[in-house]
C-alpha cells in the first residue's frame, strides 16, 4: 500500500468519523428535553434553564384563566403531575382537547416567575369576570412555563394503538 | 423458459380462455347482469382462481417432467459472448461520448483523441474476440460470404485464427 | 353476507385458505429455484418460474376476496369492521383495503408479486442462470411478509363471537384523496426495491457479476425512485392540506422512512452510470442495491412495529418487532457474506484518473446521497437511541433543518456541475468556458435579488444555532447555475447535433433526448429538483400570526372593521359563523374574505369537522389560496360556537406552489428515463411519406404542446382542491343529522336529472346532491325544487329550459364549482394529458428527426489505424456509425 492510498484512507476515515461526532455533539446541543412536571422540581431549575423543554402533565381542574387582548388569547394555567405543580403561560391556538384534566405536553422555556407577573395581570385585567384572579404567577414554583405550543394527548382508535398526538398541527 | 413452441398451445390457450369467459357470464348472469362492485370483484376473484390452477399445474408439471428440452444446452454457462457483446457497445457508446465531449467544448482535441485512441484499441481486441462466435451464429448467407472472403484472402494468418477458434 | 347471523364467513375461509397456499407455494418456488440454478435443472427453475405466476394468482384471489368483503360489508371479518363502514363512499371502501396494518401487509404483498411477475417475465430469458435465485430471493420476502400476515395479522380474522352490525370506520384524517394514493405509490417504491435486491443476489449467488444484471436491475431502481418521490410528494400534499400546521415536511417518521431509500436508491441510479462507463464500484453498487432494500424493509420496522412513534405510526407490537429484527438480520448476513464470497470476482482494477472527471461528481453525489441517509436515519432514531441509554430526547424538524439544507444545496450544486464534466477528465483550459455561463447566471440572479428584495439576506442557522448563512439566497444562486448549466448542456448538445444530421433544432433536440433518454432525462429531474428548491427556498420567508376574534360580520367596504384583522399585504375579515351538520359530522365553518389594497380577492372556508364516529378528534380543513408567489394558508384554530368567538392563523407561504412544479416537472424527467428502447426502434421504422402525413404530424403537434401547456398552467392553478370548497357560500344550516337523504326528493325527472347534476358541497367525495346524506342537500334539493316550481315541464323543450335556468341560478350562487361535470374536473386529468402529451411531441417530432437523419449520412468516426487489424478498425466503424 503507498502512502498516498493510506493517507486518501486516513483522510475519509477522519471526514467520516469528524463529521459523525459533531452531528452527536450538536444533536445533544439541540435535543428537546421530553419531561414530566415533578423531573422539573426534582431535578432543580437550574439543570433546564434555557433549555426547550416538552413537559408532561395534567391540566389542573379550574386552573384555566384565558382573555382575549385585542385580537391576541393569552391564557395560563397549572399542570400538574404526582401532586407537584407549575404554571404555565401560552398564548395562541390550543389543542381542540385542551380542558380541565386533559393530559398536555407543552413546550417551552424555563423563565422565572416574577418576569411574567405583569402578563399575568394583563390576562386578569382583560378579563370581564376575573374568577381566580389577582395570579401570584410563582405561587406553585419560582419558575414559570412560557410555552410555545401545546399538544394534547388522547386515545386513539387507530389499530389500537395506546396513545398517538393528535395534533401535529400544534408541533 | 426456451421451450420449443408446443404445437398444442393455442388449443390449450383457448381452452382456458373459454373457461374464463364461461365463468364470468355464469358470474354476470347470476347477477342478472347488474355489473356491480362486488360482481367486478368476484370476477377478478374467479380470473385469480383459474391463474392458479393454469400455472400451479404447469409448476408441478415441470418439475416433473422428462427431460425433453436438452437440458446439457440449457445449463451451459452463458455469458462470455454477452459480456463481450455488452463492453463493445460501452465503448462504442464511450467513444461516442468523447467525441461529442469535445464537441461541446468539454475536451481538448488532444485529449479527446488520446481517449478515443484508447478505446478504440480495447474495442478492436473484443471485435477480435468475438469473431468465433459470430461465425457460429452466423446465417448461411453470411456463412458464405465468409468462406468466400477467407478463400480470396492470400494471407494464411486469417485461416490460422479460424481453425484455432473453431 | 352474514351480517348478524353466526360468525362464519366463507370468505374469510376462502382468503386464509389462499394465503396459506400461497405460503406453500412460496416455499416450494425458494426451494426449487435454488436447487434449479445450483443444480443447472431446467426442469426446477421452470417449476419455480411457473410457481411464481401462481404465487401472483393466489394472491390476487386473496386480495380480489379482501375488497369484496369490504364492498359487500362483512363486518364479521374484523379487519372490515376496524376500517371501514357502511356509510363510506365506494371508493373509500375499496381503498380500505390498504387503510390498515393488515391490509397494507397484504396489498405489499399483492405488489411484489405483480412487480415479481413482470420482472421474470421481462427476464427469465436473458437471466436464466441466475433466475431461479431471483425467484427464491423474491419469494423468501414474501414468505416474511406472509408469515406475518397469517400468524401474526390475518386480514382474514373473523370475530368469535356475535360480529358489529356496522364498523368503525376510516380515520377521518385519512379520508382524504391525497392519503388514498399517497400510501400505496410509497409502498409501490418499497416494494419497487425488492427486485433490484433479489437481481443482485441473484448475481452474487450464481457468480455472474458482469454488467448484464445492471441493465435489468436499473429500470426497476428507476421506478423505486419513482414512485418513491410520488408516495414523498404525496404525503407533503397531504400533510399541507391536512394536518394545518402551514408546512408540507415536518421529518415525521414516516417520511423519513421512505425518505432514506430514496436517497441510496439515487445514489445507486448515479454510481450504475459509473460502472457502464468505467466498469468500475461493482462492490458499491451491489451494496448500494442492498442497502436500499434494507432501508426499505428497516423504514417499515421502525414505523410499523412503534420502533418511533409518530402521527401515523400502526402502534407498538413486541411480536412483530422481533420477526423484523430476525428478517432484517437475514438479509444483513446473507449479503454481506455473498459480497465476502465474491470479493474476488468484484474487485476490479480501473482507477479514477482525474477529479475534474464526472465519475469524481457522481462519486461524491453518492457520498453524500449516503451521508443524507444516514443523517435521516440517526435523527429519527435518535429518541429510540437515547432511551435505551436513559431518557428519551427528541430532536425537533429544526435540527433537521440545520443539517439536510447544506446537504441539499451540495447536491444540487453537483446536479448542476457534474453535467459540464466530461468522463474521466476534463481538459482544464476548457474548464471556464464550461463554467462560464452558468456562474454569470448564478452572479446575475443574486445580485438582482438583492438589488429587488433588499431583505432577502435573511439569516438561516446551519449545522448549530451560531452559524448563521443566507441560505435562502445561497438556494436561488445554485438554483440559478443548475439551470444555467442544463440549459447550456441542451442549447450545447442540440448545437453539435444540427450541425452532424443537418435537420432544425426542434428536431435534433428531440432526437437527442430520444438516443440518450437516460442521460436527457436525467438532466431533466434535475432541473425538476432545482424548481423544487425555489420551493423550499420559500420556506425561509414564511410568517406567520395568530389572531382572535370575537364577533364576526363587523366589516367596512374595504374589508376593514373589528372583525378584520391585516397580516403581509393582505387584510382578513371575519364575515360569518356557519354550522352545518350531517350524517357523519358537524361541520364549523368560519367564512373570511381576503382583501389586498382595498379589493376583496377572494372568500375562503377555514373549517373544524367533528366527526360523529371518532369523538375525540376534530379534523381542521384548512382554506389555502394558492398563488405563484405565495400561498396564503388559513386555519381555524379554535372556536367558541354560542359567542361566535373564532381563533384563527394565517400562514404566508412564498413559492410553496414551486414545490409541486417541481415535483412535475422530476416525473417528467423521470418518465423521459423509462420510455423503452422498442418504442424509439418503433419510431426509426414509422415515416410519414405524403405530405399530408406531415401536415397531419403539424396539426397534432399543436395540438398537443398546446394541450401539455394548458395542462401545466392548469394543474399549477387548479392543483389544490383548496379546503375552502368544502363548502361553498351561502349554505344553509341545519342542527339535526336524522335522515335528511330521504328528505325532498325529486318529484319528476327533470328535477331529478338537475339534482345529479349539482355537487353536494358536505364531504370531500364527489357526490350529487341527489346522493348526498347531508341537510344542505336537502335544502338544495328543496332549492331546486323551489326553482322549477313554475316551470312548465310538459313538454322537452320546457323541461330542457328548466333544467337550464336551474343550473344557470346554481352556477350564478355558487360558481362553476358546483356543477358535477365542470371543468374543474377535467382539471384532475389534465397532469396525466400532460404527461401523455408530453411524450406525444416526443413521438412526433421524433419521427420527424428521423427522416432527417435518414437523408444525412452519419460523420465517420476518428480514423485510428492499426497494422494488421484494418479489417476490425473497418468492423468498429461500422458499429460507430450505426450507433447513436
Amino acid at each position: 500500500m503507498t502512502s498516498a492510498t493510506i493517507g486518501k484512507i486516513v483522510l475519509t476515515c477522519a471526514v467520516v468519523l469528524g463529521g459523525a461526532g459533531f452531528l452527536v455533539y450538536s444533536a445533544f446541543g439541540s435535543t428537546e428535553k421530553y419531561r414530566m412536571v415533578h423531573d422539573l422540581v426534582h431535578d432543580g431549575f437550574d439543570k433546564w434553564k434555557d433549555t426547550d423543554l416538552k413537559v408532561h402533565g395534567y391540566v389542573q381542574a379550574g386552573s384555566i384563566i384565558e382573555a382575549i387582548e385585542g385580537q391576541d388569547t393569552d391564557r395560563t394555567f397549572i399542570l400538574e403531575r404526582n401532586g407537584v405543580r407549575i404554571r404555565v403561560f401560552s398564548k395562541g391556538p390550543k389543542p381542540d382537547t385542551f380542558k380541565d384534566r386533559a393530559e398536555v405536553i407543552a413546550t417551552g422555556r424555563l423563565v422565572p416567575g416574577a418576569d411574567l407577573q405583569a402578563r399575568a395581570d394583563a390576562i386578569c385585567k382583560a378579563l370581564k369576570n376575573p374568577t381566580g384572579c389577582p395570579i401570584r404567577a410563582d405561587a406553585e414554583q419560582k419558575m414559570v412555563l412560557d410555552s410555545t405550543d401545546m399538544t394534547a394527548k388522547c386515545p386513539s382508535k387507530y389499530d389500537g394503538a395506546p396513545a398517538i398526538e393528535l395534533n401535529p398541527q400544534y408541533k | 423458459m426456451d421451450t420449443p413452441p408446443d404445437p398444442m398451445r393455442w388449443v390449450r390457450r383457448a381452452g382456458i380462455a373459454s373457461v374464463l369467459v364461461f365463468g364470468w357470464m355464469f358470474v354476470i348472469w347470476q347477477n342478472r347482469f347488474h355489473v356491480t362492485a362486488p360482481v367486478v370483484f368476484v370476477c377478478l376473484g374467479y380470473l385469480a382462481v383459474v391463474m392458479t390452477v393454469v400455472n400451479l399445474w404447469r409448476t408441478g408439471a415441470m418439475a416433473v417432467a422428462r427431460d425433453q428440452y436438452g437440458e446439457e444446452a440449457w445449463a451451459r454457462p452463458l455469458g462470455a459472448r454477452d459480456a463481450l457483446e455488452k463492453e463493445k457497445r460501452t465503448l462504442v457508446k464511450a467513444i461516442k461520448e468523447a467525441e461529442f465531449d469535445h464537441q461541446t467544448g468539454k475536451l481538448s482535441k488532444a485529449d479527446a483523441d488520446a481517449m478515443i485512441q484508447t478505446y478504440r484499441t480495447r474495442a478492436i481486441e473484443i471485435i477480435k474476440a468475438l469473431e468465433p462466435y459470430e461465425q457460429q451464429s452466423a446465417t448461411t448467407r453470411a456463412k458464405i460470404e465468409l468462406e468466400v472472403k477467407a478463400r480470396l484472402e492470400v494471407d494464411g494468418d486469417a485461416k490460422s485464427k479460424k481453425k484455432a477458434a473453431g | 353476507m352474514n351480517h348478524n347471523a353466526v360468525p362464519f364467513s366463507p370468505i374469510a375461509l376462502v382468503g386464509t385458505i389462499a394465503l396459506l397456499g400461497a405460503y406453500a407455494v412460496a416455499a416450494w418456488c425458494a426451494a426449487a429455484g435454488i436447487a434449479g440454478n445450483a443444480l443447472k435443472s431446467r426442469r426446477f427453475v421452470s417449476s419455480s418460474v411457473y410457481g411464481l405466476y401462481g404465487f401472483g394468482a393466489l394472491i390476487g384471489l386473496a386480495s380480489s376476496l379482501m375488497i369484496y368483503a369490504f364492498v359487500t360489508h362483512d363486518f364479521s371479518i374484523k379487519y372490515v369492521s376496524e376500517v371501514s363502514d357502511v356509510t363510506m363512499p365506494l371508493s373509500y371502501k375499496v381503498t380500505a383495503f390498504w387503510g390498515g396494518l393488515d391490509g397494507s401487509l397484504l396489498f405489499w404483498v399483492l405488489v411484489l408479486a405483480l412487480f415479481s411477475t413482470i420482472a421474470i417475465v421481462v427476464n427469465h430469458k436473458r437471466h436464466r442462470d441466475m433466475i431461479g435465485y431471483v425467484v427464491a430471493t423474491i419469494m423468501i420476502v414474501q414468505i416474511f411478509f406472509l408469515s406475518i400476515l397469517i400468524f401474526t395479522k390475518n386480514p382474514f380474522a373473523t370475530f368469535l363471537t356475535q360480529p358489529p352490525i356496522d364498523g368503525k370506520g376510516l380515520n377521518p384524517l385519512l379520508q382524504n384523496y391525497w392519503m388514498v394514493i399517497h400510501p400505496p405509490s410509497l409502498y409501490t417504491g418499497f416494494v419497487a426495491a425488492t427486485i433490484p435486491f433479489a437481481f443482485a443476489i441473484g448475481a452474487l449467488a450464481s457468480g455472474r457479476l458482469d454488467d448484464l444484471w445492471l441493465g435489468s436491475v436499473r429500470v426497476w431502481m428507476l421506478i423505486c425512485f419513482g414512485f418513491l418521490s410520488l408516495g414523498l410528494i404525496l404525503g407533503g400534499r397531504w400533510a399541507y392540506e391536512e394536518l394545518g400546521w402551514g408546512g408540507y415536511w415536518a421529518w415525521d417518521p414516516v417520511e423519513n422512512a421512505g425518505f432514506m431509500p430514496w436517497f441510496t436508491a439515487t445514489a445507486f441510479l448515479h454510481s450504475a452510470i459509473i460502472q457502464e462507463q468505467r466498469g468500475t464500484m461493482k462492490t458499491w453498487n451491489l451494496s448500494l442495491v442492498v442497502i436500499t432494500f434494507f432501508l426499505t424493509i428497516f423504514g417499515t420496522f421502525m414505523t410499523r412495529s412503534g420502533a418511533v412513534k409518530s402521527v401515523h405510526a400502526f402502534g407498538e407490537d413486541n411480536v412483530l418487532a422481533l420477526q423484523f429484527i430476525a428478517f432484517l438480520g437475514l438479509i444483513a448476513c446473507v449479503s454481506i457474506g455473498l459480497i465476502v464470497y465474491r470479493a474476488n470476482k468484484l474487485a476490479t482494477k480501473t482507477q479514477f484518473e482525474s477529479f475534474i472527471s464526472r465519475e469524481f461528481a457522481f462519486l461524491l453525489n453518492n457520498w453524500i446521497l449516503l451521508a443524507c441517509a444516514f443523517f435521516v436515519l440517526f435523527a429519527t432514531m435518535w429518541p429510540t437511541i437515547t432511551e435505551a441509554f436513559g431518557s428519551r430526547e427528541e430532536l425537533d424538524a429544526k435540527f433537521f433543518n440545520k443539517w439536510m439544507p447544506v446537504l441539499g444545496l451540495i447536491l444540487l450544486w453537483l446536479a448542476g456541475a457534474a453535467p459540464l464534466l466530461a468522463w474521466r477528465k476534463t481538459t482544464r483550459e476548457r474548464l471556464w468556458n464550461q463554467f462560464f455561463w452558468p456562474t454569470v447566471a448564478t452572479a446575475v440572479v443574486v445580485v438582482g435579488i438583492l438589488v429587488l428584495f433588499p431583505n432577502a439576506t435573511h439569516l438561516s442557522p446551519i449545522f448549530s444555532d451560531r452559524v448563521r448563512v443566507p441560505l435562502a439566497l445561497i438556494t436561488f444562486g445554485m438554483v440559478a447555475f443548475t439551470f444555467g448549466s442544463i440549459i447550456q448542456e441542451y442549447v450545447r448538445g442540440t448545437s453539435v447535433r444540427m450541425k452532424k444530421s443537418g435537420s432544425d433544432p426542434v428536431s435534433s433536440l428531440l432526437g437527442m433526448v430520444l438516443m440518450n433518454r437516460r442521460k436527457y432525462g436525467g438532466y431533466i429531474v434535475h432541473l425538476g429538483v432545482a424548481v423544487l428548491f425555489v420551493g423550499f427556498a420559500g420556506k425561509a420567508y414564511d410568517r406567520m400570526i395568530d389572531r382572535t376574534i370575537e364577533k364576526a360580520g363587523v366589516v367596512n367596504a374595504d374589508g376593514t372593521g373589528t372583525s378584520s384583522f391585516s397580516f403581509g399585504d393582505y387584510t382578513f375579515a371575519y364575515e360569518r359563523f356557519i354550522h352545518t351538520s350531517d350524517d357523519h359530522k358537524d361541520a364549523f365553518t368560519a367564512q373570511v374574505s381576503i382583501w389586498r389594497d382595498g379589493e376583496k380577492i377572494t372568500t375562503v372556508y377555514p373549517a373544524k369537522w367533528d366527526y360523529h364516529k371518532q369523538e375525540q378528534q376534530m379534523t381542521t380543513e384548512v382554506a389555502i389560496t394558492v398563488q405563484p408567489t405565495e400561498d396564503v394558508y388559513v386555519v381555524l384554530t379554535g372556536f367558541e360556537l354560542e359567542q361566535g368567538v373564532a381563533n384563527f392563523r394565517v400562514y404566508l407561504n412564498p413559492l410553496i406552489l414551486w414545490v409541486w412544479v417541481g415535483f412535475l416537472i422530476l416525473g417528467v424527467g423521470t418518465l423521459v428515463c423509462l420510455i423503452p428502447q422498442f418504442v424509439v426502434d418503433w419510431l426509426v421504422g414509422w415515416r410519414p411519406k405524403t405530405p399530408l402525413g406531415r401536415a397531419a404530424d403539424v396539426g397534432l403537434l399543436v395540438a398537443i404542446v398546446v394541450g401539455v401547456t394548458l395542462g401545466i398552467a392548469s394543474q399549477a392553478h387548479a392543483a389544490p382542491p383548496a379546503g375552502g370548497e368544502h363548502v361553498p357560500a351561502g349554505m344553509g344550516m341545519g342542527a339535526d343529522s336524522e335522515g335528511w337523504a330521504a328528505k325532498n326528493r325529486p318529484e319528476n325527472d327533470t328535477q331529478g336529472r338537475a339534482m345529479n347534476e349539482l355537487l353536494c358541497p358536505c364531504g370531500c367525495a364527489h357526490q350529487t346532491i341527489a346522493d348526498c346524506p347531508c341537510s344542505t342537500a336537502a335544502e338544495l334539493r328543496r332549492k331546486v325544487m323551489d326553482l322549477m316550481a313554475g316551470a312548465d315541464l310538459s313538454n322537452d323543450e320546457g323541461r330542457q329550459r328548466a333544467y337550464d335556468a336551474v343550473l344557470a341560478q346554481f352556477v350564478k350562487e355558487y360558481g362553476q364549482t358546483v356543477l358535477a361535470t365542470p371543468k374543474s374536473q377535467v382539471s384532475w386529468l389534465l397532469p396525466a394529458l400532460a404527461a401523455v402529451g408530453g411524450l406525444g411531441v416526443l413521438v412526433v417530432l421524433g419521427r420527424r428527426w428521423m427522416t432527417h437523419r435518414a437523408a444525412v449520412p452519419a460523420a465517420p468516426a476518428a480514423a485510428a489505424p492499426q497494422p494488421g487489424d484494418d479489417d476490425y478498425a473497418d468492423k468498429l466503424d461500422d458499429e460507430l456509425s450505426r450507433t447513436d
